[in-house]
């Protein structure tokens, strides 16, 4: 592109006017659609797919994303090549600076000059002029590029984003989960050329703990065994703590339920037992789940409809629970045969302890145990080191950016005939107002006499 | 100890001190009285704050209670902060923060002073240091909003607010408050997006608190750059932040009152005994 042509397409698309007006058109659409559409109940699948891919949306973000290009790139090429030395400033102009700070002094520039080159600046003397300039943090434009840099970055990781899969698996105490598509009980869909995330643990132990007899977790954590480098490796597993297969592939336990183990005595004539550890969606108690049963010679299909009431004291029919806790449980099983024309039809209901059986048809189904089953949430975020990357990236450049800016003094022979007196400016790039305040302190530990008032 | 008696408390407390405060205002430093009963007022809040800490187990950010005391103590620190180092700007200082000092714990008698341990999702150091940004942001886009009011009103009453530092002056305190709520803020998303992450594998949620949020940050982005491309300052960067005001409630204090999302942790408990029918 001719040079002519670049620069018009510069002033153009990459103006200070586009930046803020794109995130004004942000702000204005994040205010009277989304933030309203987050309190009236629209789903939040419909708004993430509104704002990440309606056009309007997507042209926006692209309209940003090359201001901010085209916008910094040539200004940082500029700014990191005339970083080294002072802006000019006229000496001969000091004076009428609105910021401009008078000062007493005996010192001669070249002197000035190597006090302030003992603190760290960078200096130019005119001693002809009688003044000289002074620069320090130098760099802090780069603050800047890193901080824009990051939000290139963290467009690199949106663009990600839909590869993320994320699948569920309810594995109890003493099982184990191999990874397989067959093992999951929220099978992920991974986006096309993505494998399912790359996972195999054994759950060794799973605790639980509630706030008294409250519906409240205190602590939920489940330690695992994985195979790592030729190695068995042990690790705790908790919600807020996952466990790492890779740098964007984890695992966390993110829900609680139960398992059941139990025996079906399939035949009447006590042939064809058959015993099972099957994790059932049953907590909170009161929530009911089915189990599967094939039974007697045909295989017809049963199902026992189960609650969990993890602790009854009392006996007999009551179903008073008093812990989320496996104390003293009791099931409330209903069992139902499949007929032949896909209806179900009610075999009877039982409450129960652990061992006690359920005879129905030609079976008899006994609860043998309780465990705890963890709710295992498997995922694979490809932008996870992205976005990272972009956070670090960001923060890093924008502490340096607001936190050491750079700064520039400059001091000239003040009143003709006066050889004592000198006029101080400096110049903050980030907070420019508060160059005032840097030309009073630095006047000070220049040892000048400074007139703050001035 | 529940210790719901620690709101009138600071209510009480918080409130004398901004009548100590504004009936020796614009009689010169140092505000004795002022300054005393309010450090006197901190330190009973951070007492109770220790002890709630050391009984309950967790830094107080579980509920709006908790997080009435701690936003309240975190605006009290830089009240005092500024105040004992006498810097220019603590008049701003007092005159924004004391009406949120009894405005906040007021609104905290609405809820339960339970003392409950901290739920799994909040057991991390990602919580704690989202939290502590959160407040801080908080507290300085206070400082900016209570500082903007007055260069408003003293645009309008110049004769009654002559306490009110000079303008040039007041733009840089208004500027360094926003340029600090923005970094604040950019932390509280970055850490907030990343535990996100770790808890549900999105780095958005499309909720209330964390879109209201985004708009924060983009509105601070904003004011950033229009300070720095086209010196905005007075009351035009005044207004500018008082537009934030709105958001910046939503973002921080919706969850309070309104349960539609991840942020809100006043939690109904459920009994064993009621559980299940």
């Amino acid at each position: 592109m001719p040079s002519s042509s670049w620069s018009r397409f510069e002033r153009l698309v990459g103006s200070r006017r586009v930046a803020q007006w794109s995130l004004g058109t942000w702000v204005a659409l994040f205010v009277v659609w989304v933030v309203p559409f987050t309190l009236t109940g629209v789903p939040e699948p419909r708004i993430k797919r509104i704002v990440g891919g309606e056009w309007y949306f997507q042209l926006l973000y692209g309209v940003l994303l090359v201001n901010v290009l085209v916008c910094l790139l040539p200004r940082w090429r500029r700014a990191l090549r005339s970083a080294r030395l002072p802006s000019p400033l006229p000496a001969d102009r000091l004076a009428e600076h609105r910021r401009s700070v008078g000062a007493r002094c005996a010192a001669t520039p070249g002197a000035l000059g190597g006090r302030l080159a003992d603190g760290g600046w960078t200096v130019v003397v005119d001693e002809r002029a009688g003044a000289l300039a002074a620069v320090r943090r130098r760099f802090s434009t780069v603050g800047s590029l890193l901080l824009h840099l990051s939000l290139a970055l963290v467009l690199v990781a949106a663009f990600l984003v839909p590869r993320t899969t994320t699948g569920q698996v309810l594995v109890s105490e003493g099982e184990s989960f191999s990874g397989a598509p067959e093992d999951y009980a929220q099978k992920p869909e991974p986006p096309p050329g993505r494998a399912l995330p790359r996972a195999a643990f054994t759950v060794e132990k799973l605790r639980a703990d509630f706030f008294e007899d409250k519906l409240f977790f205190k602590d939920l954590r489940a330690a695992v065994t994985h195979r790592r480098a030729d190695a068995t490796r042990t690790a705790t597993v908790r919600l807020s703590e996952p466990l790492f297969f890779g740098p964007g592939t984890f695992v966390s336990l993110a829900g609680f339920n139960h398992a059941l183990a139990y025996t079906l005595d399939g035949e009447s004539r006590g042939r064809a037992v058959r015993r099972e550890i099957v994790g059932v969606d049953s907590f909170p108690p009161g929530s009911e789940d089915k189990i599967r049963l094939l039974v007697g010679q045909r295989l017809s299909i049963h199902w026992a409809y189960v609650r969990v009431y993890p602790d009854v004291p009392e006996d007999g029919p009551s179903l008073h629970n008093i812990s989320f806790a496996v104390g003293r449980p009791k099931l409330a099983v209903r069992m139902t045969r499949l007929l032949d024309d896909g209806t179900e039809r009610p075999l009877g209901s039982w409450v129960v302890r652990l061992g006690e059986p359920i005879r129905f048809d030609r079976g008899t189904l006994t609860f043998d145990a309780i465990k705890y089953a963890g709710l295992f949430r498997l995922v694979d975020v490809p932008s996870l080191p992205w976005m990272s990357s972009a956070f670090i990236v960001g923060l890093v450049g924008l502490v340096w950016r607001t936190l050491l800016p750079r700064e520039e003094l400059y001091l000239a022979r003040g009143r003709e005939g006066d050889a004592e007196a000198w006029v101080l400016v400096g110049r903050v790039d980030y907070d420019r107002a508060s160059g005032r305040g840097l030309a009073l302190r630095w006047g000070r530990e220049l040892g000048m006499s400074v007139e703050a008032g001035s | 100890m529940s210790g719901g008696w620690i709101l009138p408390v600071l209510i009480a407390g918080y409130g004398g001190a901004a009548v100590a405060w504004v009936r020796v205002l614009g009689r010169g430093d140092p505000r004795g009285v002022a300054r005393w009963w309010l450090t006197a007022v901190f330190a009973v809040h951070t007492a109770y704050l220790v002890a709630r800490w050391a009984v309950v187990g967790h830094p107080p950010l579980f509920g709006t209670f908790e997080n009435v005391l701690a936003a309240s103590w975190a605006l009290a620190t830089m009240v005092l902060w500024a105040t004992w180092r006498r810097t220019g700007w603590r008049d701003l200082a007092w005159a924004s923060a004391l009406p949120w000092l009894v405005i906040l714990p007021g609104w905290g008698l609405r809820y339960p002073a339970r003392l409950l341990p901290l739920t799994i999702s909040e057991r991390s150091l990602w919580v704690d240091v989202h939290v502590f940004f959160a407040w801080t942001a908080f507290d300085v886009i206070v400082f900016a909003v209570g500082t903007s009011s007055l260069v408003l009103a003293r645009e309008r009453w110049p004769e009654r607010l002559t306490w009110v530092p000079e303008a040039e002056a007041v733009d840089v305190w208004l500027f360094r408050a926003v340029t600090l709520a923005f970094i604040g803020t950019s932390l509280v998303l970055a850490t907030g997006s990343y535990y996100s992450v770790l808890l549900f594998g999105a780095w958005v949620r499309w909720e209330v608190v964390q879109v209201s949020s985004i708009v924060l940050w983009l509105a601070l982005a904003m004011i950033v750059h229009a300070r720095l491309f086209y010196g905005w300052g007075g009351p035009k960067l005044a207004w500018a932040v008082l537009a934030v005001l709105p958001v910046a409630v939503t973002s921080y204090w919706v969850w309070s009152v309104y349960r539609g999302t991840y942020h809100s942790f006043d939690i109904p408990l459920l009994r064993a005994r009621d559980a299940g029918g």
